[in-house]
Parts: C-alpha cells; sequence; structure tokens
C-alpha cells in the first residue's frame, strides 16, 4: 500500500487563505476545504471496504464457515489466502469479515454519538445541577480502562454481535458526550441564540433550529472519530476469543491465528497479513475522514500557512543596497517609501505608504479595520506570515532598510531599534510565566541575568505597577495593568521606535486615557518616537503630533494634526470626523455617508417625542402606568455551581433600581465588568434576579414560570452587540426577520407582508432584493440593518440594544444610531441602550444611568449628568472620554 | 492544596465505589445463574438443582442481596477475592504474582510513549508542513492505526522468527524469581509494541498544541521584544505541555487496555493474559479481581497527574488556592 503522502502534506499545508484575511464565512469555508484530499483518500477506502462487505457472497466463492478444504491448506486457485485450522476458507472470512467489523463499529458509533448528544444536549442547555450530575458521570465512565471495562462486560453478556454493539456503545459515550457539550455551552452563548432565547423561543425550537444545525458537524466529526476506535475495540474483544461465535469478524481470525501461532509458519503471509492490514485500513480510513470532517466542523483548525516569517523574494539580492546613499529627512527614525506588501497574487494590503517618523515624535495612523493598518505594523518588524510579503518600497530604520536585511539580523533589530505594543495586550504575555520574568527576559538581551532582573523591576515600576506585584503572573493582573507590563517589555533595550498596534482597545475609557496618557509621558522623558495604530480618531488625534489616514492600504491623508483634524481634504477623513458623536456643541445628525443607501427614510432625529404614547398605535394594556419597566433592588450572584462545591459568589449586579417610560430612550453606562449586560439580561429574563422585582408594563415578571416568561419575551426583543454574530448564518434574511413572529405561532402567509415592511422600514427596499440572501451575503451596512428590521417587526413594546454598535466603524454606527431613534420616534418604542461610551450616549439617549461594580451611581437627564455630573466616577469617565489625559 | 487534594480524593473514591458496585452487580445481572459464573462449566452444567442450591448457599447467594453486599465488601477489606476456577487458588494470590510484570510493562509503555510523543510531536510542529513534519505524521497515523496486537504480531514475526534476536516463551514465572536479564528479554518487546500504540494520541496533541500555542499573540510578542528562537521556543512549548499532561489521563486508560491484548501475543506474564486466561477458561472470578486491580492502577495513577498539573499550571495553582 502506498501511503498518500502528497494528500497529507496537502493538507497539512493547508489553503493559507488566512492570516489577516477580513472575517467573511466565505473564505472561512473556502479555508475548510484544506481536509478534503485525505477526506476523499479516507473515504476511498473505506468505500471499496463497504462495497467488498455489500457484495461479499459476489467475492468471495466459499462460505466462511464452512469446511471447504484440508486444514492449514497454503494458497491456491480454489483458496486464494489458504485455510485455517480446521479448513475454512480464509480469503472468503476476511470477505465476509469487513461486514462484521465494520457493521459493528458503525453500528457502536451510532450508540455511542446518540448517548452523548442527548447528554450534551441536556447537560448544555440546562446546565446547573442537571449538567453537574451529568458531567459527573461522564468523568467517572472517561476514568475506567475502557477496554478493559469492555472485557469484563462481554465476558459476562455472553458473546454475540448486538451484546458487542451495547457494551462497545456504552464505554464509548462519554468522549462524544463531553466534546458536544463543550461545544452546546459555546453555541448556546452565541449571540443567535441568545437572541432567539430573550425572543421567547421554546426550548425545543432553541435546540431544533439554532444548536442542532451547528453541532452537525461536529456530531458527524464525533461519529468517525467513535467508529475508529469501535473497531479497533471490536477487534481486540474478538481477538481475545470474546467474538461472535457464528460470525468471523478481522479479529476473531487474528484470534484463531494467534492460537494457532501462525506466526511460526508461513502461514502469517496469508493468515495474519491480510485481517491486519484490512484493519488498519479501515481504521487509517476512518482516521482521515474523522479529520477532513473535523476540519471542516471547525473552520478555525484551517490550517493558517506556516510559522515562519516570509522574506522577500530574492531578499539576499539587495544586500549591496547598503552602500546605496539613501536620502534621508534629518532626525527621522523611520521612513517607508513606496512599501507595498501582497497577500495572493493581486491582494494589496498595503499599497505604495510613505511615512516619515522623526525622532521622540507620536504619528498617528488611523483607519478602519481591513485598511492594511495592522499589516504595514508587522511588515515594519519583520513579522509578516505568509502569504504576506514585502514586494516592493523600502523601510529605513536608524538608516537601514529592513527590506535588505538577512533574518537573522532582522532578529536582531527587533527589541533594540524598534518594538512593538501588539494588539490584544490581554493575550500577549504567557500564562506561564511571571510577569517579572517575561520583562527581564527581554532586558537580558542586552545585558546579564542580574543587571536585566534589576532593569525589569525599574522598567515596571515607569510603566506605574508597584514593586509588590512584579512577581505575579499575568492572569493576576487587569487588562490595564497587563498592557503596562507589556509596553515596559517593549521598552526594555531602548528601542528608538514603538509601533503600538491600537494599544488601548479593549480597555475601558478611563484605562484607555491612562494609558495613552503613559506612552506621552514615556516619550517625553525617554525620547521614544512612537507609531500610533487605531481605528479611534479622536483617541489618536488626542496625542499625536502628525496624522496619516489609510484606507484600502493607501495613506489617503497626512499632516500635522491640526491641518488633519480642522482641514481634512480626503471625502474618508471627513465621514470619519464627522461620525464621531462629540460631548459638547449641539447634537447634530451624524454623518452616515459611507454604505448607508440614499432612500434611507430621513425622519428629523433628536425631537423629544413623547406623541407615540397617545397617537394610539400602541395603547397600554394598563392605562393607569406610564411605566413600561420598573426594577426594583434588583441584584444578580453568579456562582459557578459543581456537584461536590460552589464557587465563591460574584455580585455581578447590586441593588439595581431603574425605570424606563414608553418611547424613552434609557442609556447604561459603564466600562466593561459593570454588570451593564447583566442588567439588559435580567430584564429579558434570561437570568433571574436573586433579589428584587421587576415590572413589565405593569406585570410582575419576578416569579412567572419559564413558559409564561417566554410569553412576555415576545413584547420585548434584545439587540446585540455583532450583527454578525447575532443572525444565524443559515438561516435566510426573511426567515431571520421572520423569528419573532413565528416564534409568536403567526402564519407563513401573514408573516410576509410584515417582514417585508419591516426590511423597508429599515431601508433595505426593495425588500424582495434581500429576503432571500444569507448574511454572508449583505454588506456590513446591510447586514447591521436585518437585527434592527428583526426588532421592530414584532412591534415589541421595549427593545434592550446592548452595545449595538461598539463593532462597528464609525459611518456605520451613525446610521444604525439614525435607526434607533428613528424606531423610537415613530413607533414609540422604549429602549434601554447599553454603551461603554458616553459620546453614544449622549447622541441617542433622553437619559443616562452610569453603572459602576454591578451598582448604579447616578441616572441623570442626559445634557445634565454630561454638563453637572455629581459623582467621582462618571466626573473620570467624562474626563477621560474628553480627552483630557 | 490540601483541601484540592481531598476533594480530587474523594472524587477518585466515587470512581472507586462505582467499579466496587459494578464488580459485584456484574455476575448477578449477567444472564443465567450466578453458579455459572463460579464453576467450571462443564462442572456447573452437570449439576443437579440441589446442588446447585449447595453451591449458592456456600458461597453466600441464598442470602438477601444487602447481606452479600456488606459480606462482599468485608472480602475485599480482607483482600479476599474468592478462588479462580481455572487455577483453584485465591484470585489475590495470582494478581500479587502477576502486578509486578504489568506495572513494569504498562509503566514503562506510558513513560516511554509520552517522552517520544511529546518530543516527535514538538518537533514536527516546528517543521509543520515540511517534508520532515509530513513523513513524521504519516508515520504516526498509520502505526496508530494498527491494532497494537497486530503490530506485536508483526514484530514477533520479525525479531523472534525471522531474526532470532529474541526467544519466543511461554513460560509464566512470578516476577522475583527470574534474572533481570531474563525479564529484559521478555520485556522488550512488549514494551516496544506497547509503547508504539501510545505514542500516537501523544504525538497529535503535542503537535497541535504546539501549532496553536505558536499563534498565540504572546509568541508574536517574545518575538517582537528580540528574542530568539530557542528563547521563543520555550515559551510555547511550556503552555503546549499542558494539553499533553491532560491527554495522559485518558490514554493511560487506553494503555492498560492495549497491554491487555499486548500481554495475550507475547505470552507475558502480566495481569492482561491473566485476563486473556480467564476469558478462555471463562473464569469470572479472575476477571472481576483484573478489572477492580487494573481501575485501581488508573486511578491511582490520574489522581496523581491531577495533583502535579498546577505545577505546570500557574493560574489552576492561584484559583485552587484562593478557593481553598
Amino acid at each position: 500500500m502506498r501511503f498518500p503522502v502528497d494528500a497529507i502534506k496537502k493538507w497539512v499545508l493547508g489553503s493559507g487563505t488566512r492570516a489577516g484575511a477580513p472575517r467573511k464565512p466565505s473564505a472561512s469555508r473556502a479555508g475548510g476545504s484544506a481536509g478534503r484530499t485525505p477526506g476523499l483518500v479516507g473515504g476511498a477506502f473505506l468505500a471499496v471496504l463497504g462495497l467488498v462487505a455489500l457484495f461479499a457472497p459476489v467475492v468471495a466463492r466459499h462460505d466462511p464457515q464452512a469446511t471447504t478444504g484440508r486444514p492449514y491448506e497454503a494458497p491456491s486457485i480454489s483458496h486464494l489466502l489458504g485455510t485455517n485450522d480446521v479448513g475454512q476458507d480464509l480469503f472468503a472470512q476476511l470477505i465476509y469479515g469487513a461486514r462484521v467489523s465494520l457493521a459493528i463499529g458503525l453500528l457502536s458509533a451510532l450508540v455511542a454519538v446518540f448517548i452523548g448528544l442527548a447528554v450534551a444536549l441536556v447537560a448544555g442547555y440546562y446546565r446547573g445541577r442537571v449538567e453537574a450530575v451529568l458531567m459527573r458521570i461522564v468523568d467517572l465512565t472517561l476514568a475506567f480502562p475502557f477496554l478493559v471495562l469492555a472485557i469484563v462486560l462481554a465476558a459476562f453478556f455472553g458473546r454475540g454481535m448486538l451484546t458487542m454493539v451495547v457494551v462497545i456503545g456504552a464505554v464509548m459515550w462519554a468522549r462524544p458526550a463531553r466534546v458536544l457539550r463543550s461545544q452546546v455551552i459555546k453555541i448556546r452563548e452565541f449571540q443567535h441564540v441568545v437572541s432567539a432565547r430573550a425572543m421567547g423561543a421554546s426550548p425545543l425550537r432553541v435546540i431544533g433550529r439554532h444548536l442542532l444545525p451547528r453541532l452537525s458537524a461536529l456530531t458527524a466529526a464525533q461519529f468517525v472519530r467513535a467508529a475508529n476506535v469501535a473497531v479497533l475495540i471490536e477487534a481486540s474483544l474478538s481477538f481475545l476469543g470474546l467474538g461472535d461465535p457464528n460470525r468471523v469478524s478481522w479479529g476473531t481470525m487474528l484470534y484463531f491465528a494467534n492460537t494457532n501461532s501462525a506466526f511460526l509458519t508461513d502461514a502469517w503471509l496469508w493468515w495474519i497479513l491480510p485481517p491486519g492490514l484490512a484493519l488498519t485500513v479501515a481504521i487509517v480510513g476512518l482516521a482521515f475522514l474523522g479529520y477532513a470532517v473535523e476540519e471542516w466542523a471547525d473552520p478555525r483548525l484551517a490550517r493558517p500557512a506556516t510559522w515562519r516569517t516570509a522574506r522577500r523574494q530574492g531578499g539576499a539580492r539587495g544586500a549591496g543596497r547598503h552602500t546605496k546613499t539613501i536620502e534621508r529627512t534629518p532626525g527621522a527614525v523611520l521612513e517607508v517609501r513606496d512599501l507595498t506588501v501582497q497577500y495572493e497574487e493581486s491582494v494589496r494590503a498595503v499599497d505604495g505608504v510613505n511615512l516619515t517618523v522623526g525622532r521622540g515624535q507620536i504619528v498617528g495612523l488611523v483607519g478602519e479595520s481591513g485598511s492594511g493598518k495592522s499589516t504595514l505594523a508587522m511588515a515594519l518588524l519583520g513579522l509578516l506570515y505568509p502569504p504576506a510579503r514585502v514586494v516592493e518600497g523600502e523601510t529605513i530604520l536608524d538608516g537601514r532598510d529592513l527590506q535588505t536585511l538577512r533574518r537573522a539580523e532582522l532578529a536582531r533589530m527587533r527589541g533594540r531599534e524598534v518594538s512593538l505594543i501588539p494588539q490584544a495586550a490581554m493575550n500577549a504575555l504567557n500564562p506561564a510565566y511571571t510577569v517579572h520574568r517575561q520583562v527581564a527576559e527581554a532586558a537580558a538581551l542586552t545585558r546579564d541575568e542580574d543587571a536585566a532582573a534589576v532593569r525589569a523591576g525599574e522598567l515596571l515600576e515607569l510603566v506605574g505597577i508597584p514593586r509588590e506585584r512584579h512577581g505575579a503572573y499575568p492572569h493576576e493582573f487587569s487588562g490595564g495593568m497587563r498592557q503596562r507590563a507589556i509596553i515596559a517589555m517593549a521598552l526594555a533595550n531602548e528601542p528608538s521606535l514603538l509601533v503600538a498596534d491600537e494599544p488601548t482597545t479593549g480597555l475601558d475609557v478611563v484605562t484607555q486615557a491612562r494609558i495613552l496618557r503613559l506612552l506621552v509621558d514615556l516619550r517625553d522623558r525617554l525620547g521614544v518616537a512612537i507609531l500610533l495604530i487605531s481605528h479611534d480618531l479622536p483617541l489618536v488625534a488626542r496625542v499625536a503630533d502628525d496624522l496619516l489616514v489609510m484606507y484600502e492600504g493607501r495613506i489617503v491623508e497626512s499632516g500635522s494634526r491640526k491641518e488633519v483634524v480642522d482641514n481634512p481634504t480626503h471625502p474618508y477623513t471627513r465621514a470619519l470626523r464627522r461620525a464621531f458623536p462629540g460631548l459638547h456643541g449641539p447634537r447634530q445628525p451624524l454623518s452616515s455617508t459611507t454604505d448607508g443607501p440614499s432612500d434611507l427614510p430621513n425622519h428629523p432625529p433628536a425631537v423629544r417625542s413623547r406623541s407615540a404614547q397617545q397617537d394610539g398605535l400602541h395603547p397600554s394594556k394598563n392605562p393607569r402606568s406610564r411605566v413600561i419597566l420598573e426594577l426594583h433592588h434588583v441584584s444578580n450572584v453568579f456562582q459557578r455551581q459543581t456537584l461536590l462545591r460552589r464557587d465563591p459568589p460574584v455580585v455581578a449586579i447590586d441593588d439595581v433600581s431603574l425605570s424606563v417610560m414608553p418611547g424613552e430612550i434609557l442609556a447604561l453606562v459603564g466600562e466593561s465588568g459593570a454588570g451593564k449586560s447583566t442588567v439588559g439580561r435580567t430584564i429579558l429574563g434570561l437570568r433571574r434576579p436573586d433579589t428584587g422585582r421587576i415590572l413589565f408594563e405593569g406585570q410582575d415578571l419576578t416569579d412567572l414560570s419559564e413558559p409564561a416568561l417566554r410569553k412576555v419575551r415576545r413584547r420585548m426583543h434584545l439587540i446585540l452587540q455583532d450583527p454578525y454574530e447575532s443572525l444565524h448564518p443559515g438561516m435566510r434574511v426573511r426567515a431571520l426577520v421572520a423569528e419573532p413572529l413565528a416564534i409568536a405561532g403567526l402564519s407563513a402567509g401573514e408573516r410576509g407582508p410584515r417582514v417585508v415592511s419591516a426590511l423597508e422600514e429599515v431601508g433595505l427596499a426593495p425588500a424582495s432584493r434581500f429576503m432571500d440572501r444569507f448574511p454572508h451575503e449583505l454588506s456590513g451596512g446591510q447586514r447591521q440593518r436585518v437585527p434592527v428590521a428583526r426588532a421592530l417587526v414584532g412591534r415589541p413594546r421595549l427593545v434592550v440594544a446592548d452595545e449595538p454598535t461598539s463593532m462597528l466603524d464609525a459611518p456605520l454606527r451613525a446610521s444604525v444610531l439614525e435607526l434607533i431613534m428613528g424606531m423610537r420616534d415613530r413607533l414609540g418604542m422604549a429602549f434601554v441602550f447599553i454603551t461603554h461610551d458616553l459620546a453614544t450616549a449622549r447622541r441617542v439617549s433622553d437619559r443616562i444611568a452610569v453603572m459602576y461594580r454591578g451598582r448604579i451611581i447616578e441616572c441623570e437627564e442626559t445634557e445634565r449628568l454630561i454638563e453637572h455630573p455629581r459623582h467621582e466616577y462618571t466626573k473620570t469617565l467624562l474626563r477621560a472620554s474628553e480627552g483630557v489625559l | 492544596m490540601t483541601a484540592h487534594a481531598a476533594r480530587t480524593l474523594l472524587q477518585y473514591g466515587l470512581v472507586l465505589l462505582v467499579a466496587v458496585v459494578l464488580n459485584f452487580a456484574l455476575p448477578r445481572l449477567a444472564p443465567g445463574n450466578p453458579v455459572d459464573y463460579l464453576l467450571p462449566p462443564e462442572q456447573a452444567g452437570s449439576l443437579t438443582p440441589e446442588q446447585r442450591e449447595r453451591v449458592l448457599s456456600q458461597y453466600g447467594l441464598d442470602e438477601p442481596v444487602s447481606v452479600q453486599f456488606r459480606e462482599y465488601l468485608a472480602g475485599l477489606v480482607r483482600g479476599d477475592l474468592l478462588y479462580s476456577i481455572r487455577y483453584g487458588r485465591p484470585v489475590g494470590e495470582l494478581l500479587v504474582e502477576r502486578v509486578g510484570w504489568s506495572a513494569l510493562l504498562i509503566g514503562g509503555g506510558a513513560v516511554l510513549s509520552t517522552v517520544i510523543g511529546t518530543l516527535l510531536g514538538f518537533w514536527s510542529a516546528w517543521r509543520r508542513g515540511r517534508a520532515g513534519d509530513v513523513r513524521t505524521l504519516s508515520a504516526v497515523m498509520l502505526i496508530d492505526s494498527m491494532p497494537p496486537f497486530f503490530v506485536g504480531m508483526l514484530l514477533i514475526l520479525l525479531f523472534s522468527v525471522q531474526l532470532g534476536l529474541f526467544p519466543i516463551i511461554s513460560a509464566m514465572p512470578a516476577i522475583g524469581d527470574v534474572s533481570p536479564v531474563e525479564v529484559g528479554k521478555r520485556l522488550v518487546l512488549p514494551l516496544a509494541t506497547l509503547t508504539l500504540a501510545g505514542i500516537g494520541p501523544v504525538y497529535l496533541v503535542a503537535r497541535s498544541a504546539l501549532i496553536s500555542e505558536l499563534q498565540e499573540d504572546y509568541v508574536l510578542m517574545a518575538r517582537a521584544k528580540g528574542l530568539i528562537l530557542r528563547q521563543v521556543r520555550r515559551h510555547a512549548q511550556r503552555n503546549a505541555l499542558l494539553p499533553v499532561s491532560t491527554v495522559l489521563l485518558t490514554s493511560l486508560g487506553a494503555l492498560v487496555g492495549g497491554a491487555a491484548v499486548v500481554e495475550t501475543v507475547f505470552s507475558y506474564p502480566g495481569i492482561g493474559r491473566l485476563i486473556y486466561e480467564g476469558v478462555l477458561a471463562r473464569d469470572y472470578p479472575v476477571l472481576q479481581g483484573a478489572f477492580l486491580l487494573l481501575t485501581i492502577g488508573v486511578l491511582a495513577a490520574n489522581f496523581v497527574n491531577d495533583l502535579l498539573y498546577p505545577l505546570l499550571d500557574p493560574r489552576v495553582r492561584h484559583s485552587r488556592s484562593a478557593s481553598a
């Protein structure tokens, strides 16, 4: 048998489209094809075995159980593989053995996966005590030496095919159960599942429509895995003499070969090798198929390209260029000329970029995600991963062109001349080592161990980490402190340039301001130049000396901060600037120039309208109650519960009271972890409050049963952060928008017209163009409108919008805010608008409630809160948002 | 730490309890008469009903189940595990004779396959996609797909029959009765087989763990701050060891099962061979005793692994001491 090395190679290498590729399902689906070749090979192996098994009577001439020859006959025309000790035809046994081995393998895998899936769904969906008990049983089952258990079970329950299937299924169900259950838990928190639950969908609908379709691929993968192991267990049991005495499997053949010491004679060639190889082929086939299915099930496994960084093609040829005199801007630390980075043949991520960073200067580089900023940053450090590569241009750092350096020389530049503060600094520390050790390690590049340890202490203090915390592990640090540690690390060898790639993204506003302040401070004290990369123009504009705006790989605007902010020349910069809401001045309509259809219904925004209450569109059930939602002293405590113990409780929200009027937008503002989202989910009853009461339209929700609560939820709606995640990728727009109506029990005929009008209301007109598309077939702007359409199609009385704009680029954000205000104005819906951004809150809300550590510390009319904050934390938040450092 | 140890111990105690109960329940739940599970088949078949009654009362099987269970537990505590049908000796004695051989084989196989599998996996991950990686991956997947007993048979063919390097042995001495050289001779091929069988899962986990660690941001940071490749490697490998340690938990159970069949192929005088003989002779008391002993062994090894895990992962170390 020739081993399919090429196939494996292809699969190992993957298609390599991942690095830096935009997040698109189409891309990841295409990338998932990496496992196709070995999958086909495995499938082919199995198909051949399956056909042989199916047509066994045709392929084999003899009855495998009948004595058709003399004992121990050597191969002949009549007996292709000779005979065994009682004169049975070995070839026939091999062929018929395929039936038994494969049938038992597949059937027991079916049993195991079926039990596993059921356990996973119940445990993962209901969580709590049910889960604790079930998972403990799973752990118990996994802890047994399963083959020994199977041997004992099979010995006691007799030898037969059915026994075998049940026994193997019974010892193998636990692994699929565990794998699938963790997937269920993950999917359960997917935004589209949370959305469905928030719409009041029944458990049956949630499991059937939202969980199972996303589990199917993984279930298939687990099935193939289980079949792989099952074939092996069957063979082992049969080999030990526990096989069905009336049917011959490959394992049984080997059992008889072994008891007759076939390997002492030539008989090994036809008695041992064929069944052994048949088993190997079956198991290899299943393994290949399993990996392919797993990869298809989980696109994240689609292997990204190799680890080594790319060098420019023929990079060494440029060695002679050192001699070429490079015209330099005096005092420049970094000069980039005509830099072009390509991904595939034609995709230019960075396209002819020129920029200069002077000594001690802070240069801001602004652009939206996908504009090529990060690719540029990686190019500056020589850390581009294939298939990205520099195809043109010069990167002159301290007088040396990085593109001409060898890999080792380039590595010597990193940390010493130029260092990086990477995106997502939360994960940029190694969890296994102390913070001090990681900083010292960097410092040790240019000094001995002892000096490095001292230096690390100094650096950590320099960035504001007190000495007693230096020995801590990263997980004991807050996000802001980790970011500081990263900065200390980047500064360890006094580089002349610091590339800071989104250094504050993911941090709350107050911490953001502190980190920015630290960067400016370090520039002032150490004279290090900083290239500050961010999507957030106002943030960068606070500290940068020069500003560059990047759009689709090109620098479209550059100049001093003042020039760019005051007199933007490029339309994109102007749009970007207008799109950011401010904290002062009139609340002007925000620009939504890019990506917004021109036929967007234009309503005068920001006009306080309580008229909806009176226009009779939605008469309240209880006219006396003007308040639509009331929370009275609501607290919510998180406590992880396992069978044997409870983790210490964490108070998520603490004594929260608030009320919302019809047609009002109440903003809930606070940093991440303040408990905002928990308040939102508690309102919808997705979490039950531990204390306190919730009243919705005068009805007390606190003690309602789950089904009753589901009915109430149909009058509310939840909009979530990421439009991409909150839409089930396998559903069309028509079904997505109609979901609240379907849950409410409307017939398809009733749903259609309402979906059409909802889509047109949010500017997706004509609706027929969009109805039958999948989410990934929509543009970013169109996609964001779908959750909004879904929010208004059922005419809910209250919408909880949880950071609906935080993932959006500025112009898109503006158009979504417009839509939300339009809904309020025309339909009189009330909103609880959750955001971390005060400026956004000011833009849309009538009142603002500020949350801090689970409590509402201040709740006030929007303008009054901005102008006259009372609480100290609100003041800090305001200062941070205004850019006061 | 101590609170954690106590909790873990409790958890394993629970598994042990289940094993003990299962052991008690099996002959009583299985189809047929319990007498069939206590006497040699030919003898059990020819008994008159009165004789059956006598056997039942002799083994206390006519008592209420609760009394039987109490007796059974008391017997376990005394180390009293019924009599082997085939050998007519206490099962405990037989197990003690064989346990050393099996411990040597399984322990050696676990250590060797873990070390070799991890090193190979890391080696492969660093050259992902290059020829060396592809060849190693292919070879490991191929070997992993061969049933261990088949690998054992091939090794006997090659080394014993064709090359004559190792004798084919069928005598079953107790481990104390043979010279270390003799032990070594008997051990080499079974150990090689079991190691080959155990490498696969460890290799695959080590390889994919390191590949995914290499994509972590801290590796990027380690490179960006100027570390040389060897240092970067250490960063990533340290964290890739965590999943390897977890896979040991499950692969040990598989290894014990593998040992049972491998011992059979090599006539290796361990507990696995005893199980095989037990199956052939329908020697149920031996099967029960062996099952209990192996389960205890696997649990003990997992318990140790569980206690050592926090040394590898500071996150677990801290959350545990915090909640303790």
